[in-house]
């Protein structure tokens, strides 16, 4: 087994949990089903510890998950309960990487709860807002507009969400400037 | 390579930087002599963050520390994240940098996290042949930390210690020795860590790095979030008994707003500074 085949490998056994279930539930019929027959490789496989590697996958999820809940606090918040399971489900389906990996996961798991059957229209204006503020921090354009229906910054200073459960509509402009917030225009 | 690491000069006492704990540290300035940053952190971000290092740079020499540059990838090195690491150096202009010895990328997946690799000579030949290229892009001195180990692979053809001095050698890097790895990592697969570090090329030991780590499950973790156990800080002071780096640096990234506890980190590290300075 060559080294990138090795990297391969492990970063699928620590990062995809079907895999590893695959691979630790019975190692003789994983070898079978993929056609592993090279007796170097399948010492190397053998040799690798269950519990060690479940203890790392899991602080691999711990750590991702914990970076998004501080990149969306709010959303996070709203979800409640509900975050635990949306995330886990979440996980399965993207991979982030590169530079700014947690800010991309996070913007993805907007795009994920978004598809999530309906909500309230402040709940999407929130999870806009926050998607928004990674998004311009990410790919700082000189000039970025975007409408809300409620003004994200007002609602959103309040530490305690349960203020904000019903608050009045109120369409909002905010314009921003190479990344950061300069403008927030309420006009309705 | 091997000049260029002489020639660093004392740096002492330091602190990672995290914008939580920016005041602190403007507060804290009789403790603390230098500071590091994340480099991804000021890389493709907005200019809030470039003037955010122009502050620190005008108060504190800054090390630039690496978590994304996989150099033991198989596959190798991004190159165009290396242009952009490269001009973050050059604006730093740091006495040296540092990186770590560990993968995160591999067949388009990225772990997310340092993870280990084999301590064998084709991962040698990996390692070195990516530090050889970027070398050539960067040509301050390197230095790189071992990292957490949390999953034992078979097919380890060196000691950690020997594996460490043979890159060290082969490819003129420096070490970070981050104490608090080296502990929870002697105390998860039961080896003497004072022993390990009498098996290191101390000299090639340019800077260490120390934080409080956490019982998880029976497993010590490095969640950076706690203060220094008294056992890490006996290391540090072996290791200051037989060495003394250019500079020690707390690594915290959790749990801010416990100044006490970074303070007394920061207190007790500079004592043992001192102590063999006298």
């Amino acid at each position: 087994m060559s080294a990138i085949e090795i990297q391969g490998f492990l970063n699928k056994l620590y990062l995809e949990e079907d895999f590893r279930n695959d691979f630790f539930k019975d190692r003789q019929l994983f070898f079978k089903s993929r056609s592993i027959h090279s007796p170097e490789t399948i010492a190397f496989m053998k040799d690798i510890n269950q519990g060690q590697v479940e203890f790392f996958s899991q602080g691999l999820y711990k750590k991702r998950k914990y970076a998004v809940d501080q990149l969306l606090p709010r959303t996070v918040k709203i979800l409640g309960e509900n975050h635990k399971t949306l995330f886990r489900k979440f996980s399965k389906t993207f991979f982030p990487d590169g530079i700014h990996k947690h800010h991309s996961d996070a913007i993805h798991y907007c795009d994920f709860i978004n598809r999530q059957g309906k909500k309230s229209i402040l709940f999407k204006n929130i999870l806009k807002f926050e998607k928004d503020l990674l998004k311009n921090f990410l790919r700082p354009r000189y000039f970025y507009f975007s409408v809300y229906y409620y003004n994200p910054v007002t609602t959103l200073e309040s530490p305690d969400l349960s203020d904000i459960t019903a608050p009045s509509r109120s369409l909002t402009l905010i314009t921003w400037r190479k990344g950061i917030i300069k403008n927030v225009m309420p006009f309705g | 390579m091997e000049n260029k690491l002489h020639s660093i000069p004392y740096l002492g006492n330091g602190i990672g930087f995290k914008p939580e704990l920016k005041s602190f540290i403007f507060l804290n300035r009789d403790k603390i002599d230098f500071i590091e940053v994340i480099a991804e952190h000021y890389i493709d971000v907005p200019c809030i963050k470039l003037r955010e290092l122009e502050l620190l740079r005008q108060h504190f020499t800054i090390i630039p520390h690496a978590i994304n540059l996989s150099l033991g990838s198989a596959q190798g090195i991004d190159k165009t994240y290396v242009k952009k690491l490269a001009k973050l150096v050059e604006y730093i202009d740091p006495p040296y940098w540092s990186a770590h010895i560990s993968y995160t990328q591999a067949h388009g997946l990225d772990v997310g996290h340092l993870s280990p690799i084999v301590y064998n000579s084709e991962f040698l030949e990996i390692l070195s042949k990516n530090i050889s290229e970027i070398q050539s892009s960067i040509s301050k001195p390197l230095i790189l930390e071992n990292i957490t180990n949390h999953a034992e692979l078979a097919g380890k053809e060196f000691t950690d210690a020997d594996f460490l001095n043979t890159l060290c050698e082969k490819t003129g890097v420096g070490l970070l020795l981050d104490i608090t790895n080296l502990f929870i990592n002697s105390r998860n697969f039961s080896f003497d860590p004072y022993s390990f570090i009498e098996h290191l090329n101390l000299e090639k030991i340019v800077q260490c790095h120390y934080v409080g780590c956490e019982d998880q499950r029976n497993q010590l973790t490095d969640t950076h979030s706690r203060k220094t156990q008294v056992e890490i800080f006996s290391l540090i002071a072996f290791l200051l008994e037989r060495h003394v780096p250019k500079g020690i640096l707390l690594e915290r990234d959790e749990r801010f707003n416990d100044h006490g506890e970074i303070v007394s980190d920061l207190l007790m590290a500079k004592e043992l500074l001192e102590k063999i300075k006298v």
